[in-house]
């Protein structure tokens, strides 16, 4: 059998916008969450992976959730958007690798501006030998 | 703001002031300000300091803070207190609308429903006024994320149970309470100053198409306050006046009478309530009541709020111009994306006339003005 697993759907009810982003592993679902995030702020397609970024993210709360803030942090003080990531997670902590470039209005619209990657509903579930992540984001 | 002109005078000049307010205030996602870096030194200032770092600098007069909630400066925030990397979101971004359903409106004045309570705020029929919807920017998003971090850890320390993380909390008098709460204020004083400079870029906006000298065009302020923030205030809980820490979210202030926050020339009819509506249809002039205090702790609603998920709306718009329907409308609104207008059609917000009606009539705050739509500039 051969499928190409879907990476996220975006969950878009009247109070809430976000996601919900699938991965084999822990990894996966990291770099998923990635695209997800980046698929509400702007057309991820037209990104080109011209430059590289890396980052770490860790701390108290849900790593996940601080990883998606952090490259956000990042988009927000540089303008760098991610078009592939790749990741590794050691114990507490996570790194990023991320390929993609920075903004530029001419090649680049803009979908909306995402505040903050909440808590809110926030869980990873095991479902059918998949992980599944809930993520809600304030707009 | 109010203003000492009239519709008419405005006329043939509206699509001028739209297109340079656009060009002189920066809108739109991560909008920023080239022409103004901010050094570590001058941003400690302005956590502190508020509107009033905005006016010393130029942007504005001394009597504007009179007519700021807390005279545009929440004095119990701590700078040291927010973190670096909140700093780096904040020091380009002074002086910008940034996006989502932040605006700035020129309107006019097409109803009085309260003619003391309108003589009290300066307003008028037919009077022409701009309402500016903006605040802490990317500086109060990551304060925001940083005190979640701390939060969460928090509030396993203090033994709360929570139904959802985003709840996180810890005892108001404890240390990480103590230290959030003057976070919260610094992003605050932050939101002020990010305001006062563009109610400042505002009257040189009108100076500049009216060939007006400063001043001269009567672009005073009417009222600025915050929502979607916690504040220390004195209420009466069980017959006794007690001091508590009141989160107003999706709401805001609506003082009696006679209270001593409400600025001296508005004290005989309570604080001004401006309840924006969407671009399409109108916006509101309320004042506060003595019922709110005795009610809902001197709140009322800040907005007609959504009725349409941001997704919904763009769907619903796909195709139309969203700018030449409310052209139709005799609204000129100009937008850094196309995306934002369609999330913020009017038909994706309820109606709020019928959202003040039901304010007025629960008594939690009383209709003094209708504002209609002219043009709005939006990130």
């Amino acid at each position: 059998m051969s499928y190409i697993m879907e990476r996220y759907r975006i969950i878009d009810h009247e109070a809430d916008t976000g996601f919900e982003v699938y991965g084999g592993t822990m990894e996966e679902l990291f770099q998923n969450g990635v695209c997800a995030l980046f698929s509400l702020i702007t057309d991820t397609e037209a990104v080109r992976p011209l430059e590289e970024k890396r980052i770490e993210a860790g701390g108290n709360g849900e790593l996940f959730v601080n990883f998606l803030n952090d490259i956000l942090y990042l988009w927000d003080t540089t303008q760098f958007i991610p078009n592939t990531v790749s990741v590794r997670i050691k114990g507490q902590n996570a790194e990023g690798l991320l390929k993609g470039e920075f903004f530029d209005p001419a090649r680049h619209a803009i979908r909306q501006e995402v505040k903050a990657v909440t808590y809110h509903k926030f869980r990873i579930v095991e479902e059918q030998g998949a992980l599944k992540a809930t993520i809600i984001v304030d707009v | 703001m109010r203003s000492v002109l009239s519709a008419q005078e405005i006329g043939g000049k509206l699509h001028d002031i739209i297109d340079r307010l656009f060009i002189n205030i920066p809108s739109g996602v991560g909008s920023r300000r080239k022409d103004l870096r901010l050094g570590r030194k001058d941003l400690e200032r302005v956590l502190a300091k508020g509107a009033r770092w905005a006016i010393e600098q130029g942007y504005g007069t001394e009597s504007d803070v009179r007519y700021i909630e807390d005279n545009g400066q929440i004095p119990f925030a701590d700078p040291d207190n927010v973190s670096e990397k909140a700093y780096e979101r904040g020091k380009d971004q002074l002086g910008t609308l940034g996006s989502g359903n932040h605006f700035v409106e020129v309107g006019h004045i097409t109803e009085i429903y309260d003619e003391k309570a309108a003589g009290a705020f300066g307003l008028f029929k037919g009077q022409v006024t701009v309402m500016v919807h903006t605040g802490s920017r990317g500086l109060g998003y990551q304060v925001c994320d940083d005190y979640i971090r701390q939060m969460i850890k928090a509030s396993e320390k203090y033994g709360i149970v929570l139904a959802d993380r985003q709840l996180c909390c810890a005892p108001f008098g404890s240390p990480e309470g103590q230290r959030y709460f003057s976070a919260m204020a610094a992003a605050a004083n932050y939101a002020f100053a990010n305001r006062q400079m563009i109610t400042h870029w505002v009257r040189e906006t009108f100076e500049q198409v009216f060939h007006a000298g400063a001043g001269k065009l009567g672009l005073s302020l009417v009222y600025d306050v915050c929502h979607n923030i916690a504040k220390l205030e004195r209420h009466v809980v069980g017959g006794k006046e007690t001091q508590l820490c009141v989160h107003r979210k999706g709401a805001t202030r609506s003082f009696a009478p006679g209270d001593l926050a409400v600025p001296e020339e508005y004290r005989k009819v309570g604080q001004p309530v401006l309840v924006p509506g969407d671009m399409g249809r109108a916006s509101y002039v309320l004042c506060g009541t003595e019922r709110a205090m005795d009610e809902t702790f001197g709140s009322t609603c800040h907005g007609a709020g959504r009725m349409m998920s941001r997704g919904e709306a763009l769907r619903r718009t796909k195709g139309r111009s969203v700018q030449r329907e409310l052209e139709e409308r005799n609204v000129y609104v100009r937008a850094a994306s196309r995306g934002t207008l369609g999330e913020e059609m009017p038909e994706a917000y309820k109606d709020v006339s019928k959202v003040v009606q039901v304010v007025h009539a629960a008594g939690i705050s009383r209709l003094v003005a209708k504002i209609v739509p002219l043009g709005a500039i939006k990130g």
